[in-house]
């Protein structure tokens, strides 16, 4: 799903749609990485208490804020001709509806 | 699996065309201790923002200015600019090192006065000196600078009226080949009108000139305009020496020396492009020492160095109030100072240092007060670490004009303290609470709640 | 020179220098020619690029660069700057650097000693020979050191240009104070220009005397003593759109060959330099009318003419001595050119998160998948 996006491990990001190219803090790499995977929005919070050290609070917040700044910068946008409605989309994920 | 330290999720897009700061750039700067004592502990102690001034800063910057003049000339004496930072903390270290006081309306002249400076050691500047403060000057025998014609003529008038004769000293200004050039003060010298203002003042019989000011500029970056300007300061003491036979006891150089600052306009950072104190002090006392005047009329060098003294002892202490991101994606921070007590914001790039970097990507950052005025900007860009609300930062260098010119526009103002060499702390103002604002008002009985 | 290996230090390692200016685009910075001109002299020297911005062409270009560093802009003062070269000398010791930018030069000058102590050689102006090629100290240049140079003066204020006729001949050159330059013909004309050179670089606005006739640009280099090292001198025959040289050919000029040597030696120049002077059609002679202080873009000129002007600053920024180079032949010509370089995008990639990259052998682009890996 997100095979337009080359991630690699230090963070250099290309989307391979836009020609856009993107830098990446560690945890910001690895969020990203879980979007990826297909990790749900609302479970990104707590993988990242798991592998860094951040309390739940913390990372929640930080998280939305990450994921606001990724839907802004449209690099999970559906390519045009995509069905819509995935369910699997963080577009349409609740996290997003609840940051504006 | 352990956890890894943590730092926030960041993501920044290149831009195209735009010079890349990706890289590991430039190195990251923090400042933990001012003086050795805990910036966090200060927050504690006395809130945010705050303003912090270093005893051993002004002592130690004081000591080298002072150095590198009398090293340089025989008979040199500063006087502490008073508009620049009028603390009394402050303007008591300058005189327990030797200072005198130069002040430029009827309030300042008060404070040196209580301060216990003796009239003949203060030096009265300005545009605007009211009569009852004139009088004053010329009864404690004050360092009376004249500003322009109506004020040498009530002097004359209040020196005859005392039936004494009262010594003055002219402020000039002239070409000295900066930009701008300041003409607004004193009297011109290249248009002849500072000669005639001199032959004037000696016809009158009442007055005799004592001494010759001049202040070219502020944050002027070339020594050499100094220089300029003392050779031609020398040469119309010579002259007025020549044609009226009175001595010119001192020249003033007044002020404007750079600090280690930055302004907006300069590329390279202040602390890279702005002269040592000895090339200023090697321009001017090489210009009087060029400058023929007989040995035993050597006139004394005056100094009215203000900003270079004490810039760099002043720090203002403030926290993050809130994180926000712009329309165009620029990152942005709030801060509980803003250019109500950093007035110098205007002109100045200050250097911007968290108090603890966690970590984390480095983004260009535009920093806002916490005014609700689109002009409260205290740097329109710097490179910041994620912070946190809550989060302390220094703004430095700030000690020049930023607490004399903060105003109480919808906040009241910080409190102020001195680190002392041992490391004391003490409260040299405290902040302020409403009755400071409201307490001169008052209320006609008919619109009482 | 000693019959010895130059490219060699007395430990075995490849001399190892330190260029800036990669930024070989339309209007290019001097690095990459000046690193031609090194390989040149040296092929198996090794050579460090130190870049300002990771798209710099010239960090990618094959057989320039073996390393390339990224570099804080010099508007971060000269600490960070030491910070950094201290890094890179950590990693791959420098035995000379050479700036080729005029907004870094006086930030490398605050360092020159602390890199002399580090072993890093260096040969650049001075910060009075900064100051003094200042545009609006070019009259003092002719006042004070008797160079030649067209009568000028540096205007602050409006009100002075209506007496401008009293100490200058129209037409004039209107020059603002960084960039920009226009003639005029009358005070009027002067006004309008001043205007907005005044609103767009600030004061002074410089007004010169107008010399019509031939522009020469010189590359030179100075020993710092009076002495040329030598000089090559061009006449352009291509420009771009900005009125720099695309394409020129060296000239042979008595004439001009001594007035090189003679404006290099009022100047006591050190280091290389670009002067742009003026052959006056009335017959008058020869007039400076700008130095530029550090090689020109077009220096792998020199190599082409064989006076290969920055191996010899390089091998003075060692310390060693060199002779000076006679006059250089007339007719070599060159012509820039510009073509489209495959990239590797796992090299911007590199460059971009951790500001260095190493061209151990020729790379080939990466896919998208090789970054990602």
């Amino acid at each position: 799903m997100y095979e337009h996006l080359a991630l690699s491990d230090n963070g250099f990001l290309f989307d391979t749609r836009s020609g856009a190219t993107y830098s990446l803090s560690r945890t910001g790499t690895f969020l990203l990485r879980e979007l990826m995977r297909g990790t749900h929005p609302s479970d990104l919070a707590a993988r990242l208490t798991d592998a860094f050290e951040v309390d739940l609070p913390a990372a929640a917040r930080d998280c939305e804020q990450f994921l606001f700044r990724v839907k802004d910068l449209a690099l999970l946008d559906e390519a045009s001709d995509d069905d819509d409605d995935d369910p699997g989309s963080p577009r349409a994920a609740e996290p997003f509806g609840g940051v504006r | 699996m352990s956890r890894q330290p943590y730092d926030k999720p960041t993501i920044l897009k290149h831009a195209t065309g735009l010079a890349n700061k990706f890289g590991r750039g430039p190195s990251r700067k923090s400042l933990e201790r001012i003086d050795g004592v805990k910036v966090t502990e200060l927050i504690e102690r006395f809130g945010s923002p705050l303003f912090v001034f270093s005893e051993h800063r002004l002592r130690q910057k004081y000591r080298e200015a002072y150095r590198a003049f009398s090293l340089r000339y025989p008979k040199v004496q500063f006087s502490w600019s008073y508009k620049t930072n009028y603390l009394d903390a402050v303007c008591r270290i300058f005189h327990q090192e030797g200072a005198w006081a130069e002040v430029v309306s009827e309030i300042e002249y008060e404070m040196a006065r209580r301060l216990g400076i003796p009239g003949e050691h203060i030096l009265f500047n300005g545009p605007y000196k009211p009569e009852p403060a004139l009088r004053t000057a010329i009864a404690e025998g004050s360092k009376l600078h004249l500003d322009h014609y109506e004020e040498l003529y009530t002097v004359e008038r209040l020196a005859r009226e005392a039936g004494r004769v009262v010594p003055v000293s002219i402020r000039i200004n002239m070409d000295t080949g900066i930009h701008p050039r300041w003409d607004r003060f004193g009297f011109n010298l290249d248009n002849g009108e500072a000669l005639d203002a001199i032959r004037r003042l000696h016809a009158g019989g009442h007055l005799v000139l004592e001494g010759i000011h001049s202040h070219i500029g502020t944050f002027v970056l070339d020594p050499e305009a100094y220089g300029r300007a003392a050779a031609k300061m020398a040469e119309l003491a010579l002259t007025v020496r020549r044609e009226t036979g009175m001595v010119v006891k001192y020249l003033d150089v007044g002020g404007g020396f750079a600090s280690r600052s930055t302004l907006h306009s300069q590329y390279a950072p202040g602390a890279d492009g702005s002269p040592p104190i000895d090339d200023y002090a090697e321009a001017i006392t090489s210009a009087l020492l060029g400058a023929g005047f007989p040995q035993n009329e050597m006139p004394t060098l005056m100094l009215e160095t203000g900003r270079a003294l004490i810039d760099d002892a002043g720090f203002m202490v403030t926290r993050v109030v809130g994180n926000k991101r712009l329309a165009n994606g620029t990152r942005a921070l709030i801060v509980d100072a803003g250019v109500n007590v950093l007035f110098t914001s205007f002109w100045y790039r200050h250097d911007v240092l968290p108090v603890l970097d966690r970590g984390g990507m480095l983004e260009e950052t535009v920093i806002y007060g916490p005014l609700c005025m689109n002009i409260d900007v205290v740097r329109p860009s710097v490179l910041l670490p994620p912070l946190e609300a809550g989060d302390a930062l220094v703004i430095r260098p700030v000690g020049a004009y930023n607490l004399t010119q903060s105003m109480q526009f919808i906040r009241l103002r910080p409190a102020a303290i001195l680190i002392g060499e041992n490391q004391e702390v003490d409260v040299v103002r405290r902040a302020e609470v409403l009755d400071d604002l409201k307490g001169p008002e008052l209320l006609p009985a008919r619109l009482a709640p | 020179m000693s019959g010895r290996d130059d490219s060699r230090r007395a430990d075995g390692r490849p001399l190892t220098v330190a260029v800036t200016g990669l930024n070989a685009t339309d209007n290019p910075g001097p690095g990459v020619p000046v690193i031609r001109a090194i390989r040149a002299a040296c092929p198996d020297c090794r050579i460090v690029g130190l870049a300002y911005d990771a798209l710099d062409p010239g960090n990618y270009m094959d057989g320039i660069a073996d390393d390339v560093w990224l570099m804080p802009y010099p508007s971060q003062g000269a600490g960070v700057l030491e910070e950094r070269l201290r890094a890179i000398h950590a990693t791959t010791p420098l035995d000379a650097v050479i700036p080729t930018l005029d907004s870094e030069l006086p930030t490398y000058l605050k360092l020159v000693d602390r890199l002399r102590d580090l072993g890093i050689g260096t040969f650049l102006p001075t910060a009075d020979m900064l100051r003094l090629r200042g545009k609006d100290r070019l009259d003092a240049l002719r006042t004070e050191l008797g160079v030649s140079t067209p009568r000028g003066v540096a205007l602050t204020d409006p009100a002075a240009i209506g007496k401008l006729d009293e100490e200058l001949d129209f037409p004039v050159m209107v020059k603002g104070q960084f960039y920009d330059a226009a003639i005029a013909y009358s005070p009027m004309d002067v006004h309008a220009h001043f205007e907005r050179f005044r609103a767009k670089w600030g004061v002074p606005v410089i007004v010169q005397e107008f010399v019509a006739g031939e522009e020469y640009d010189v590359v030179a280099l100075g020993d710092g003593e009076g002495g040329l090292v030598g000089s090559v001198a061009m006449r352009k025959m291509q420009l771009t759109d900005k009125g720099k040289a695309w394409g020129g050919v060296t000239v042979a000029d008595r004439k001009l060959d001594a007035f090189v040597r003679d404006t290099m030696a009022k100047l006591r120049w050190r280091g290389p330099c670009e002067l742009e002077v003026m052959k006056a059609s009335d017959g008058s002679g020869l007039y400076l009318i700008e130095i530029n202080p550090r090689f020109p873009a077009w220096v792998y000129l020199s190599v082409g003419a064989g006076r290969n002007l920055p191996w010899a600053a390089v091998q003075l920024a060692l310390g060693e001595h060199v002779a000076p180079m006679p006059p250089a032949p007339a007719g070599v010509m060159f012509l820039r050119h510009s073509f489209d370089q495959i990239c590797s995008l796992a090299d911007y990639s590199a460059l971009t998160t951790l500001g260095e990259l190493h061209h151990a052998a020729a790379s080939s682009p990466a896919t998208a998948e090789e970054v990602a890996r």
